[in-house]
């Protein structure tokens, strides 16, 4: 729409002036319509017109007295309603769980599952990230790799390990790099306890799990 | 006389705010506090029942319509963004649901009653303007002139005449702020012909 307030005055002021009677204009609209009431003094034909109105629509209107108990017995009723749909939409789903049409959907939908469980890798290196043993394990077998600082280290080191997991097997690699399997499942709680253990013996340069099965 | 009602709205038109008693009240019915949901029927029942009824005319038909509103606010009351007063998004729901249903009576009237156009038309045409034009009068032709002008244009009126800003009636209606303007322009050119024989007179 055109912006009335600069194209002609008179339409911008006629637009104002319901607002005017109803005293909701901004103090500036007000002016403004108060400014041009002066000078155009047939302006005031509109008002009257316009508070005429206003006075027909505030007459008396028999208003009863709201009923409450009314209302919330239809409140009660929606509810009721609503609930009857849930129970309904429950019912429906249960029937369908249990029709050969969810066979049918669901006989994809495991297979789909499967593939993707079997070419997760069963080997996933960890890098020393102790939170994320394999998906979905609670217990694994693991290998340990460790370095120490220098040769000199390598003997005492074993030695500590030894004691620290009796039933560790150890295999050196090189001089000062050896890789300590555990058969037995171990909890991922006792895992991370023992290369906390491990990374904290001295000599010890980094001991990171290689492998979890 | 000019209505002033502390119930009504005010000049500017702020969005939702948590001091507003209202709010505080909606934020209650929003959790399902059916006892808030109570109260705040009461606070909104008289202007919901003067604008519906100030549209319809049918005292039965406007006491269950506010009921209806109030079960939409109870319904809807998850879906209010805080991005208008509450007031103006419960009177939003009110004007759809009275449109809709004055819609359905003029249908109606149209269909069941042959002469319902041939009564809108005013006395004053058949009399002539020589008689005089008691108060009674002048609000039957005013009654007669809402009738005649359409359902959107009267709910502009009749929202501004119960206090409302333009930029409030814009969100109540859903539309631009000038659509209200130019609605109630028309409005009052047309009830101006209804009413121009006690105007011209004086």
């Amino acid at each position: 729409m055109i912006d009335t307030k600069h194209t002609n005055p008179d339409s911008h002021i006629m637009e104002l002036l319901p607002w005017y009677v109803n005293d909701s204009l901004s103090e500036s609209e007000k002016a403004e319509v108060d400014a041009y009431l002066v000078s155009h003094p047939e302006y005031l034909q509109e008002i009257e017109l316009l508070r005429t109105i206003q006075n027909t629509t505030e007459e008396n209107i028999d208003i009863p007295v709201p009923n409450r108990d009314r209302l919330m017995q239809k409140l009660d009723e929606i509810e009721q309603i609503d609930e009857h749909s849930f129970s309904q939409y429950i019912n429906q789903l249960l029937a369908w769980l249990f029709s050969p049409r969810a066979a049918w959907t669901a006989i994809p939908v495991a297979l789909a599952l499967a593939v993707v469980m079997l070419w997760t890798p069963s080997q996933t290196s960890l890098n020393g990230d102790f939170h994320t043993l394999s998906s979905g394990d609670t217990t694994a077998t693991l290998t340990i790799s460790i370095t120490t600082s220098s040769t000199d280290d390598a003997s005492t080191v074993i030695d500590q390990m030894h004691k620290l997991v009796p039933a560790a097997k150890i295999k050196t690699k090189y001089d000062n790099q050896f890789v300590i399997f555990l058969s037995d499942k171990v909890e991922p709680e006792e895992t991370i306890k023992l290369l906390k253990n491990l990374q904290s013996l001295p000599g010890v340069k980094s001991a990171e799990i290689v492998t979890t099965r | 006389m000019l209505l002033v009602n502390q119930n009504l709205p005010t000049k500017r038109m702020p969005l939702a705010s948590t001091d507003d008693p209202d709010m505080i009240l909606f934020q209650r019915v929003k959790r399902k506090d059916r006892q808030a949901f109570e109260q705040l029927f009461l606070a909104y029942h008289e202007r919901l029942y003067r604008f519906m009824f100030r549209m319809l005319q049918q005292h039965e038909q406007v006491d269950e319509l506010v009921d209806d509103v109030m079960l939409v606010v109870w319904q809807k009351a998850g879906d209010f963004r805080g991005q208008s007063k509450i007031s103006t998004w419960i009177m939003g729901i009110a004007h759809r649901m009275t449109l809709k249903t004055y819609q359905k009576n003029k249908k109606y009237r149209l269909k069941h009653d042959s002469n319902y156009e041939l009564d809108r038309i005013p006395d004053q045409f058949e009399a002539g303007p020589e008689n005089t034009i008691s108060r009674d009068k002048v609000y039957e032709q005013i009654q007669c002139g809402l009738e005649t002008i359409s359902a959107d244009k009267r709910s502009v009126v009749e929202l501004t005449m119960q206090g409302y800003s333009y930029p409030e009636i814009a969100k109540i209606i859903d539309c631009p702020v000038n659509t209200v303007k130019t609605r109630m322009f028309h409005a009052r050119k047309a009830l101006k012909v209804f009413l121009q024989d006690s105007f011209s007179d004086r």
